[in-house]
């Protein structure tokens, strides 16, 4: 069973936001309103994170395109009291919203607060033209990147129907499609021929919040400066 | 009080058994399953895409011409009017959508008839022996029962329970 | 009311018979594409189907996703030559413009005051083309052809191309390339100097060192997706060699966040700064004298008039310290091939750009600045009766300027001419101008704006027609690879909507429908003129001839990725920068002290559109965690001095008294006494969720500037309240 992870080079990433339109478009975000914005309650599943630092009167600043790390000890799973969400043998941390009580505790037990909940009924002027493959969330339950799961579904089903394994490429999330510089990088990180392999253990990876314990998939490849 | 709490219970009791049968639905023609299948006809004969995609879809009028066209006089003859109408009309018989999948749930013909091979009465229930349109889900996928269908199929056969490969 | 009003155009038409309008029979319109409908209406449960993007002018290739006939996704397409499967921010959201729920279907004549979306009534296609055409036919019969001005962006070849054929025929010269600001990066210059009417195409992908003067070139360059592709080759190409990059702005953009130096500049001062590198390249002689002598006509002289200006000015002006230019000079000696880049401002910080690009001696090489140039669209036959003559001898209101700002100034004060009638496709200039583009639309007697939104240049016009999207018309597109490879590309509907018009249609409809010229516009509909531009794009390239078989071989090939049409070598002679000799530090102003006010292009916004697109709202402000709110970015010393407080909102004057109000965000990477906001909120049109949010900073642009400042790039001194 492949176990799927992500590497981003911050190096070559330019913050263009292209991955978080895609991804809002991918799994039909709400798109929200400017009551929502100013409550902070703006759904985005994949968010630019800024980091600055000032260091000996030079101003510096990074950007960084950030989702739900997909732990591999994930602690908003061991909180939840309906196992709606939990770790998928795939290695992607599921939330499965019809299961969902709107309870809250995985939001607030996700360090990386990247766990969202829905607080009004949907109120999408494009539903008719959403992706049929998800399924848009009602109020009350709380949701999360899911590395576009449903891609991974389709990908399953069309490589057993023809009777082969998923290829390489077949299975990618709609943000490294659409990555314009190709900073992000998907695949299995147990295959050890693998660029994302390979990428993990370069000499410039850094993962989150990884002194908690939680053991991230995503990796972030520090800029060359 | 307990009066008006007994009268109450039986209310919703009754609300609950009359919902537990699903409406009937009325369709624009009477369709003859059986009289199709007993001419050997396959059922993805005219659900065509059961096999390759998610939906096996309802056949389009296209489908009905295949066999019931002007040419075939002797099929044609005994063609119903009102289909007769809308071959020649080239119109879509609106057909109306029996087996509706919560927006909650991803069912995929693909994965059980064209990888599982699974035989389509599992679910689907004796549909070779109807005369008649269907007017309601087959009682094989019962409401009762919901998601008891789907997993307890799943456990039997070892295929996949994780949540996410259904739900979405 | 529609009917009564039809009616008495028939009964008026039948009255006067004998001098009756030459229109007054039933209005012939396009015929109705069978074609497609069954190509539409004939689907697959699943498909991906190749498209253009025309959001802006790039171009990228798309692929629509339609599940049972309806669309229901974007990807990028790896096929096409331009995006190479990737698409910028706008071009994923396009869907939420498409299926936008305030786009209008209808078309709508104005009953009451302008800029009140309540004034409109829908009217038919017939009554609306009644109208237009009652007044066209009217002014050309007073024989005053020329006095129409259409308006266009030159998004599509195809839309182009009929607007100017339309033009020709009708016999108006002021067909007006409506331009963003920073659609033409240094055209001026270029047009000055070798008289060639083009752009520089910079080849990011193989530089070694990108200078940029005040562009923040990785969100607003000409081509996104190609930007960012070649920013990242440019890192990774080589094992060995990584490019480096030095950003010149008073603010700290995208591009000075990835870029490996960061010099602050004063606003508007950019120019300066090129003034300045290009003084130390030549006294330090650090520069390809070779390459130079090559190309430049006069050299000596020029040398000779840039040593004599006042270094010290200068410093004073930009704010760059002397160490700063010296270390900017060894860098673009040392490093080749090299690009410098500005943004489209006045003539002189273009030119001196222009000419840091020589010096270094990378010009029009691989790795370097490309000249690239404005092809013509193709023309499609016509005959030009007597009056059509005589309006195309007069002169342009454009009178070959390249700057819209002169345009417009040009039709308020009717110079040379007054202005009868304007046509607005699809370009916005009372929200892109603010005060001047009202003034100029309240001054036009008859204006007809074509658009997909009751905007805000919609709301002054008399008739507002209902367009189609790229996603539901014929288009071909012309676009430039990084490395100066000509892009053809080609889309068809995948979306039916018998509602809206395209401008091709709604061109070809006005042409058919003037007996004077209907020989003219004898195609039945937008489809026929598209296979006839791409047929005339087959036969007028042997080499498109040589690799395909016919040109529906071509149409299908330009449809599914792009035809990829290798460089041609464009003859300069010597490039003359004669002009540069009259630069006279004394003319810029400016007070040390005064708050200046700038714009910037966030994500998504680089021609000021964006705002239709929920999702692109959350890019607006993602460094400053800031979403769906319009600010101002201030400088701690700054918020100190003026004693304003984070999070705090403020208005802020400008010296005309336009005001405007934001959120203060203090930000470190804005220089001090320095205040800047994203310019694309503040839409008082019809926007639904996205509508009156925010201010447009626009709206402080100073009204009167000088050959060194321009207005949308240059500053506002302003004071907070």
């Amino acid at each position: 069973m492949p176990k799927f992870g992500m590497v981003i080079d911050l190096e070559k990433c330019t913050a263009c936001q292209a991955c978080v339109v895609a991804c809002a478009v991918e799994n039909n975000l709400p798109p929200g309103n400017i009551n929502d914005a100013q409550m902070n309650r703006i759904i985005r599943w994949l968010k630019i994170l800024p980091i600055s630092e000032a260091k000996g009167g030079i101003f510096k600043m990074t950007l960084i395109p950030f989702t739900c790390q997909q732990c591999s000890r994930p602690p908003c799973t061991y909180v939840c009291p309906v196992s709606a969400t939990y770790k998928n043998p795939d290695g992607i941390v599921a939330q499965v919203y019809w299961r969902c009580i709107g309870c809250r505790y995985c939001v607030n037990a996700c360090p990386y607060t990247i766990k969202f909940f829905n607080w009004y009924e949907p109120e999408n002027p494009y539903k008719e033209n959403a992706n049929p493959d998800v399924s848009i969330r009602e109020n009350g339950v709380t949701e999360k990147c899911l590395f576009c799961h449903h891609r991974l579904q389709r990908a399953k089903e069309a490589a057993k129907y023809e009777n082969r394994e998923i290829g390489v490429d077949e299975y990618q999330p709609a943000c490294v499609e659409a990555c314009p510089t190709k900073a992000i990088v998907f695949g299995d990180i147990e295959d050890a021929q693998s660029k994302v392999a390979e990428l993990s253990h370069s000499p410039r990876a850094f993962r989150f919040l990884e002194e908690l314990g939680t053991a991230p998939n995503i990796t972030y490849l520090k800029e060359i400066k | 009080m307990v009066r008006r709490f007994i009268l109450a219970l039986i209310v919703v009791f009754i609300i609950y058994y009359f919902s537990m049968k699903p409406p009937e639905i009325k369709q624009p023609l009477n369709f003859n399953h059986k009289a199709h299948t007993d001419l050997l006809i396959e059922c993805i004969a005219c659900h065509r895409d059961a096999e390759s995609q998610r939906e096996a879809g309802i056949p389009n009028i296209e489908t009905c011409e295949l066999c019931h066209n002007s040419k075939n006089i002797p099929l044609w003859n005994i063609t119903s009017h009102s289909l007769k109408g809308y071959i020649t009309e080239k119109r879509q018989i609106p057909w109306e959508r029996i087996y509706k999948i919560k927006d909650h749930t991803l069912f995929s013909h693909r994965r059980h008839i064209g990888i599982a091979r699974i035989d389509c009465r599992v679910c689907h229930g004796a549909v070779k022996e109807m005369t008649e349109s269907i007017i309601r889900p087959s009682i094989e996928f019962s409401k009762q029962r919901g998601m008891n269908n789907c997993v307890d199929c799943h456990k039997k056969e070892r295929v996949v329970t994780d949540c996410l490969m259904c739900h979405r | 009311m529609d009917i009564s009003r039809r009616g008495f155009f028939k009964m008026s038409a039948a009255a006067s018979f004998g001098v009756g309008l030459a229109h007054s029979k039933e209005i012939i319109l396009p015929k109705i594409d069978e074609s497609i409908e069954r190509e539409l209406t004939n689907f697959l449960p699943e498909e991906w189907i190749p498209s253009v993007c025309g959001l802006c002018r790039a171009g990228c290739g798309m692929l629509i996703r339609k599940v049972n006939g309806k669309v229901a996704g974007v990807k990028g397409n790896k096929r096409n030559e331009i995006s190479k499967g990737a698409l910028c921010p706008k071009g994923f959201a396009g869907l939420q413009y498409q299926f936008h729920p305030q786009r209008i279907y209808s078309p709508l004549l104005r009953k009451g005051e302008g800029g009140s979306p309540d004034s409109f009534q829908n009217i038919s296609w017939d009554n609306a083309f009644d109208l237009i055409l009652e007044r066209l036919i009217k002014i050309r019969t007073t024989n005053r052809a020329n006095s129409l001005i259409i308006f266009s962006r030159r998004k599509g070849e195809l839309e182009w191309s009929m607007a100017r054929h339309f033009a020709d025929v009708y016999g108006t010269p002021n067909l007006i390339e409506y331009d963003m600001p920073n659609d033409w990066l240094l055209s001026e210059a270029i047009y000055k100097t070798t008289g060639i009417k083009g752009d520089l195409s910079f080849d990011f992908s193989s530089a070694n060192l990108i200078v940029s003067f005040g562009n923040d070139w990785l969100l607003t360059y000409r081509d996104f997706v190609s930007a960012n592709r070649g920013y990242a080759l440019s890192k990774t190409s080589q094992p060995d060699v990584r490019s480096k990059i030095i950003q010149i702005e008073p603010r700290y953009s995208i591009t000075a966040m990835k870029s490996d130096r960061w010099i602050k500049c004063n606003p508007a001062a950019e120019g300066m700064a090129a003034l300045g590198v290009v003084f130390y390249m030549i006294v330090s002689g650090n520069y390809d004298t070779e390459f130079a002598n090559d190309y430049i006509e006069n050299f000596d002289d020029l040398k000779e008039s840039i040593l004599k200006v006042n270094l010290d000015r200068i410093l004073e002006v930009t704010g760059i310290s002397e160490g700063e230019f010296r270390y900017l000079t060894r860098e673009l000696a040392s490093a080749k091939p090299a690009i410098a880049i500005g943004r489209r401002t006045d003539l002189f910080s273009q030119g001196l750009i222009l000419l840091i690009n020589i010096l270094t001696g990378s010009f029009n090489q691989l790795g370097g600045a490309w000249i690239i140039p404005h092809d013509a669209p193709l023309p499609f036959y016509k005959t030009l009766d007597p009056t059509a003559r005589s309006g195309l001898s007069k002169v342009s209101l454009s009178k070959n300027s390249l700057n819209m700002i002169n345009v417009l100034e040009r039709i308020i004060e009717k110079d040379p001419y007054r202005v009868d009638a304007a046509f607005f496709c699809n370009v916005n200039p009372v929200y892109n101008y603010p005060g001047l583009g009202a003034d100029v639309i309240k001054e036009i007697p008859f204006s007809v704006t074509f658009s997909n939104f009751l905007d805000e240049t919609a709301l002054y016009s008399d008739i507002v027609l209902p367009v189609t999207t790229f996603l539901e018309e014929y288009e071909v597109k012309l676009n430039y690879s990084l490395e100066a490879n000509k892009i053809i590309s080609a889309c068809k509907p995948l979306i039916l909507n018998r509602d809206v018009m395209s401008n091709t249609d709604i061109f070809l409809t006005l042409g058919k429908n003037i007996k004077e010229f209907e020989n003219n516009f004898l195609w039945n509909n937008s489809k026929e003129i598209y296979e006839d531009y791409i047929r005339k794009t087959f036969d007028s390239d042997p080499e498109i001839r040589a690799r395909y078989e016919g040109y529906n071989e071509f149409e299908k090939s330009a449809r599914n990725g792009g035809v990829l049409i290798p460089r041609k070598e464009i003859k300069i002679d010597k490039l003359d920068f004669r002009f540069l000799r009259d630069i006279n530090l004394d003319r810029i102003k400016g007070s040390r002290d005064a708050l200046k006010f700038i714009i910037y292009f966030p994500s998504g916004f680089n021609d000021f559109e964006g705002c239709q697109m929920p999702y692109l709202l959350d890019a607006i402000g993602s460094h400053l965690n800031s979403v769906w709110e319009f600010f101002v970015e201030v400088n701690p010393f700054t918020a100190e001095k003026y004693n304003l407080k984070g999070e705090s909102i403020v208005y802020i004057e400008n010296q005309d008294g336009k005001k405007i109000r934001a959120r203060v965000k203090i930000f470190n990477g804005i220089m001090d006494n320095v205040i800047a906001a994203p310019v694309g909120l503040g839409r008082s049109s019809k926007l639904g969720i996205t509508e009156g949010i925010g201010d447009n900073p626009l709206k402080l642009s100073p009204k009167n500037f000088s050959e060194f400042v321009f207005p949308v790039f240059g500053f506002s001194e302003v004071r907070i309240m």
